[in-house]
């Protein structure tokens, strides 16, 4: 059987800015992969070293200075409603109704008022805010409204999703319950999914596969073939804390450690 | 290879979204210089059509060349000091820094003394609740009667207004120093008197640098007015004469004066408030 | 009652500071000598106010209608003076309203239009930046003279001050909005426009509540001054007789009625822009802003304090 033709294509991207005090930073150097439609992929790596970037670069927000970005064969050329994005801030919209918030991509594309009105409840019932529909923004906490956003994103009904440390600044259970809503989500409507995170736990609840992103490199391609759901014992078992290992070492995080545990022996 | 380093980078990040129209390759300074060629022209296209009423800019410009370092008009008709225009420019400039250099005093100090010494912001704050919120021009004819038409008169009400401004300026910036700030100094050891220095001392400059510029902006309007009131000098005084003898040319070159004058001082301003303030994270003014 | 002594301990100090205000202004009144002029106090006390300024008002009733004329030896009456304070405060409040009103659409308007290319936003920074540094009060007689030293002009003069104001603000709004929320919406499918209605305005405007008190500020700067200098009717100009013959009493009570109307103003305006913006979170929405008038007098206060440039 062959296989599917790639959803998402990066040829050998390539990212550089100006920056004012006129040094060239190199954010990306050279990115190549290919994902198939219905993967659910995290882009990990430390702070600053390309991820971001790299998800802006497929959100058409941000231009490369070489290669080629390709999603269904054909060039991004600029953000458009087929790559929705969550941001790590708060972009609900203050002052919509939630249920405006979840059918602004819809409101955007033309529907009609009561096609809008079906899509926007089926998601609202699907992130459990079904009884927030006409609340104000400021009404909810501040995980309810990354539902929100969730929500709106998926109702966009686009294949590819982008999401930028979506739940960055949430607490850690309010994150975990987020898990379990991106998950269902992501079950129920099978999108593509473009996750970046600079936490391992997280990508190993969440992905199909990892994207190792060092110094503006890709590192690590790894595939996560752990069976969902991911519970604790899952994760703990020898391919979980191998990948683990296997993340921390690239990134250089174990050599520090190796220096520490040397130390005490010597003691 | 980067060739800066990432977190030198990550401090200076700004904003290369593609969403940005870069429109043509034309800076900002470009742009803003041709918005001051496009308004000359615009000026000297009004003037033309509109005739006497509204002087174009080179008769502008020729009544600042002939008069201002020094003036036969003036000196003939015995206003000002008789000299040019830069003896009532400097004689309302003088007033204004003076009067806006004891107003921040006062204000600032009273804004800060509030913080430690509680009992001096529940005096004060009702008084500079109601009063700044008032049209600070009805005091000018109080002044006036209360202390004739003299220099100290001007340069009280000046700084009464900046010592306001401030006072209310300096309580909102104690304000809003982060809590952080002043609990991480508590919790090192330092007393009331340290905290207040080290911490509420740097920490409301930004603020305050803020309002002191408003309120030299202000000032320039209020001096201007209380010369026009009844003064023998200054731009204010300069004005109000040209007004009664039709000195159109006259009336706008004096007023566009006392606008550069008024952002050279502003701009001053700035330059020192950016030594002040080399150790913000955005270098920016308050 | 409760609430009453309740409220009098919470603001004691206060209250005793206003106490001690007014108790010495009444001292200093009956202790200052009446001025050589008019034989009207320097510092005139409470009851003076109440009873021979107020009266005399009524002689600044000049429509012969329902009260008595003095001009024509007609007795001083309170109907007189209530009617004459009520004439002269429609004509200030009509033109710093107005002004207030059509600078202030007209100035948002422009700040909106400008804002929605780079390239016109810039160009047109420079010249507004430099309008708005030129003490509009020092012009009153220039633009009295370009305008008409009448009810139009004024008007026009205020809108004039008041479009610079909130042009810049609104451009600094505009400026200040966060990226996110537009790179979001753009990529929801937005378009360039619909970003920029949807998502950029309403998320500008609640900057601009500081730059609308202080434009209201302004406004009432602008009017009072225009009123002292050149004009016959209005408060400001009943002000600027008063103060030509010393009648501190007429002063005071014109002082107060301006300072009672402007701090009506910027309740109202403030309450009506806590309505346009309920959407808010709590806290973001009660910016109490300092000074508003106070720093009205400046036409870069708004610029600087709603950008913190």
């Amino acid at each position: 059987m062959s296989a599917p033709l790639p959803l998402v294509r990066f040829d050998d991207v390539r990212c550089e800015f100006e920056h004012r005090s006129g040094a060239t930073v190199h954010a990306l150097n050279g990115v190549s992969f290919d994902v198939p439609a219905g993967q659910f992929v995290c882009i990990l790596g430390r702070s600053g070293h390309g991820k971001t970037t790299l998800l802006r670069v497929l959100a058409g927000l941000q231009a490369t200075s070489g290669g080629s970005v390709r999603v269904r064969e054909r060039e991004v050329a600029g953000p458009g409603s087929d790559r929705p994005m969550v941001f790590q801030q708060d972009t609900v919209f203050p002052w919509m109704h939630v249920r405006a918030n979840v059918e602004f991509a819809l409101r955007v594309k033309g529907l009609a008022k009561s096609e809008r009105h079906a899509i926007s409840d089926r998601w609202l019932e699907a992130v459990g805010l079904t009884q927030f529909a006409e609340s104000w923004p400021r009404e909810l906490s501040g995980g309810m409204r990354k539902r929100v956003a969730l929500a709106a994103v998926f109702a966009s009904d686009a294949d590819v999703l982008l999401m930028d440390e979506p739940f960055g600044s949430l607490d850690y259970f309010t994150r975990r319950g987020l898990h379990d809503v991106l998950l269902e989500l992501w079950t129920a409507a099978g999108k593509t999914i473009f996750f970046v995170t600079h936490d391992i736990e997280e990508s190993l609840i969440l992905a199909d596969r990892i994207l190792v992103m060092s110094d503006g490199l890709l590192v690590e391609d790894i595939p996560v073939e752990l069976p969902r759901p991911r519970s604790e014992e899952i994760r703990a078992s020898d391919r979980g804390v191998e990948i683990t290992r296997t993340i921390l070492e690239r990134l250089g995080v174990e050599q520090a450690m190796d220096v520490s545990e040397r130390m005490i022996v010597r003691e | 290879m980067s060739a800066i380093s990432r977190s030198e980078w990550l401090n200076r990040r700004g904003n290369r979204s593609r969403l940005r129209p870069s429109g043509r390759r034309l800076g900002p300074f470009a742009l803003q210089a041709l918005g001051f060629v496009l308004a000359i022209g615009v000026w000297q296209f009004v003037a033309a059509s509109k005739g006497i009423t509204v002087p174009t800019p080179s008769a502008v410009l020729t009544d600042l060349r002939n008069n201002f370092l020094s003036s036969t008009y003036l000196r003939a008709h015995n206003l000002g000091g008789g000299q040019g225009y830069w003896y009532d420019l400097w004689y309302t400039a003088k007033n204004v820094l003076m009067g806006v250099a004891i107003g921040t005093g006062i204000g600032v100090g009273l804004g800060l003394i509030s913080v430690p010494f509680r009992l001096v912001s529940q005096v004060l704050n009702p008084i500079a609740a109601t009063f700044g919120a008032a049209p600070i021009f009805v005091a000018a004819p109080f002044f006036l009667v209360w202390f004739g038409v003299v220099p100290t008169a001007q340069v009280t009400m000046v700084s009464f207004y900046t010592a306001l401004l401030l006072y209310i300026f300096s309580r909102r910036a104690a304000d809003n120093v982060a809590r952080e700030y002043v609990e991480s100094a508590a919790t090192l050891g330092a007393r009331r008197f340290h905290v207040f220095r080290s911490v509420y001392l740097p920490g409301t400059v930004p603020e305050l640098v803020g309002g002191f510029r408003i309120a030299l902006a202000g000032a320039w309007g209020l001096e201007a007015i209380a010369e026009l009131l009844g003064a023998q000098s200054g731009i204010g005084f300069l004005i109000n004469y040209f007004s009664e003898v039709f000195g159109i040319v006259e009336m706008v070159s004096l007023t566009l004066l006392l606008g550069i004058v008024a952002i050279v001082c502003d701009g001053l301003a700035v330059l020192c408030a950016r030594a002040l303030l080399r150790w913000t994270a955005t270098g920016k003014v308050a | 009652m409760n609430r009453i002594v309740a409220f009098a301990r919470a603001n004691a100090v206060a209250l005793a500071t206003w106490a001690v205000i007014i108790g010495g202004w009444e001292v200093a009144a009956h202790l200052v000598p009446p001025s050589q002029i008019q034989g009207s106090p320097i510092v005139p006390s409470l009851e003076f106010i109440w009873t021979d300024t107020l009266k005399s008002l009524s002689g600044s009733w000049t429509i012969h209608m329902w009260a008595p004329n003095p001009a024509e030896g007609g007795r001083e009456t309170y109907l007189g003076a209530v009617l004459a304070i009520g004439y002269h405060s429609y004509h200030t409040l009509l033109r710093v309203l107005l002004g207030l009103l059509i600078g202030g659409a007209v100035g948002v308007l422009t700040g909106f239009l400008v804002s929605y290319s780079r390239v016109v936003r810039w160009i047109a920074w420079g010249p507004l930046n430099f309008l708005r540094m030129v003490p509009l009060l020092a012009a009153i007689p220039l633009f009295a003279f370009w305008l008409g030293a009448n009810t139009r002009g004024t008007t026009t003069f205020i809108a004039l001050g008041v479009w610079v104001l909130l042009s810049i603000a609104t451009m600094n709004a505009i400026r200040n909005v966060p990226n996110y929320f537009a790179e979001s919406a753009r990529t929801l499918g937005a378009s360039r426009l619909q970003t920029y209605l949807r998502v950029v305005i309403p998320r500008a405007l609640p900057e601009l509540r500081t730059a609308l008190l202080l434009s209201a500020g302004l406004s009432w700067s602008m009017g009072v001054g225009s009123e002292y200098i050149g004009l016959r009717t209005g408060l400001g100009s009943i002000m600027a007789s008063a103060e030509a013959t010393a009648n501190t009493g007429r002063m005071i009570l014109m002082a107060v009625l301006i300072v009672g109307y402007a701090l009506l103003t910027f309740a109202l305006l403030n309450s009506l822009f806590s309505r346009m913006v309920h959407w808010l979170p709590r806290q973001e929405r009660q910016t109490r802003t300092a000074a508003p008038a106070a720093a009205g007098v400046g036409a870069v206060g708004a610029g600087v304090a709603a950008t913190g440039e």
